[in-house]
């Protein structure tokens, strides 16, 4: 089962929506009894700040880090990317979940130019780089090798790392779109905002 | 550089304005949001159009509509966000970004701070409804329903607090190729932070992409699939 934490975040519900567009089996959960094994989205458009807040209301933290411990899948997108670091510049700095290990933390991500980064990028993924970080798909309704599309970016902080574990931003060479380290994904970018190269990339990596 | 459309929303139906006062029907908002993504624009902005406060009461109702709207495509959304009840009914919308005109214009701090803390700086945008008269920039105030003069305080708010800034030519809406740059000159925001609309054009958006302006939202021929085929990766 994919389950969608649903506690307010924006794009819950469009992640729901492209899941159904694409017959996967999902479910918004709110409560944690609902919360079935298999994968979790965490969605996010938001700051760190609120978003922990509401997250401590109910201790979703630690729960959140038992499901990935016991073996479960997690995808963090956007907002969620950055909860599963280890810390966010965010809102005065904020101590996050530390799943992605690696001392991953969320920086700001251009103090010169611009607040933020809204953009389409192009973006390519393969299957090799999933396998060399130990990623297997679920469902496994994608029978290609690699991806190649654009992605729609919107964010004003982003993770500063580069290994073979990540795919950096396009033009944006010191910042992740998305990482992979086990059992958990961060992806910078909104795939359910970037169109049919968006649902492609679920069946690639769901 | 985007290039989005722009299109404006009352009582669950979507709608293109001309010269700032005459709508023309485009239908119910799922099928013009399913006829954008399939034609895959960059973005898509929403305007409830508030011009009098009496024209704020579909508030709640208009929300429950987009609440329920389905699209693959990037999203703004805006009109009559004026205080922090209403801005709670935001949270957990399809949308990534929201744009405020009265808030800015009113130099409203506390609404804009608080938007900030809810969705993030890179979600809020400010919408502001431009004329040039006397060679002077006036910003429409949907609160007295007049054109104000867009002073210094409003110009240095608007650059604190928003991410991008969604310039429209009220004199020009509507119509095909006609943006008035000189709006961009008089109004002297930095160009990478702002996104027209209003009387746009094949070669306005080449002219915008030329001085790097961050993205265009076609206002008139909105469903046009020919607007939207050239892109930039």
């Amino acid at each position: 089962m994919i389950n969608i934490l649903n506690i307010g975040f924006s794009n819950a519900v469009s992640i729901g929506n492209t899941l159904e567009d694409l017959e996967y089996p999902y479910k918004l959960i709110t409560k944690k009894s609902e919360l079935q094994d298999g994968i979790l989205i965490l969605p996010g458009v938001g700051s760190i700040g609120n978003f922990k807040k509401d997250m401590n209301k109910a201790n979703w933290e630690e729960f959140i880090i038992d499901y990935h411990k016991s073996g479960n899948k997690l995808i963090g997108i956007c907002l969620g990317f950055q909860a599963l670091t280890k810390f966010s510049e965010e809102s005065g700095g904020t101590k996050c979940m530390n799943i992605l290990k690696k001392d991953i933390q969320t920086n700001y991500f251009d103090k010169v130019k611009r607040k933020s980064h809204t953009s389409w990028k192009n973006f390519s993924i393969s299957k090799n780089f999933l396998e060399i970080n130990n990623w297997a798909p679920i469902y496994k309704r994608s029978k290609k090798k690699s991806l190649s599309g654009r992605v729609f970016y919107n964010h004003s902080f982003a993770v500063e790392h580069k290994s073979k574990s990540s795919i950096q931003i396009s033009g944006h060479n010191n910042f992740s779109g998305l990482i992979v380290n086990k059992n958990a994904m961060g992806i910078q970018f909104h795939p359910e905002k970037s169109q049919n190269f968006g649902k492609e990339l679920f069946r690639f990596i769901l | 550089m985007r290039v989005g459309c722009s299109i404006i929303f009352i009582n669950g139906y979507c709608y293109q304005s001309y010269n700032w006062k005459i709508i023309r029907p485009l239908g119910a908002l799922n099928n013009v949001l399913s006829f954008l993504d399939s034609y895959e624009v960059d973005e898509i902005s929403i305007t409830r159009p508030i011009r009098a406060d009496y024209e704020n009461k579909s508030y709640e109702s208009d929300i429950e509509i987009i609440k329920k709207s389905c699209s693959n495509s990037p999203i703004s959304f805006g009109g009559g966000i004026r205080n922090l009840h209403q801005l709670k009914y935001l949270k957990g919308l399809p949308i990534e970004r929201f744009h405020f005109s009265n808030a800015f214009i009113h130099l409203n701090k506390n609404l804009i701070q608080k938007s900030i803390n809810m969705f993030g700086s890179q979600a809020i945008v400010a919408s502001l409804p431009l004329k040039i008269i006397k060679k002077v920039p006036y910003v429409f105030d949907g609160i007295s329903g007049n054109f104000v003069y867009l002073s210094k305080e409003i110009f240095n708010f608007v650059s604190q607090y928003a991410d991008e800034i969604i310039l429209i030519d009220t004199d020009n809406e509507g119509l095909n190729d006609v943006f008035n740059f000189d709006l961009l000159e008089l109004a002297n925001f930095p160009t990478n932070k702002i996104i027209i609309s209003g009387g746009l054009g094949p070669k306005v958006i080449k002219k915008a992409k030329s001085i790097n302006i961050a993205s265009c939202l076609i206002e008139n021929k909105v469903l046009h699939k020919e607007n939207f085929i050239k892109r930039e990766l």
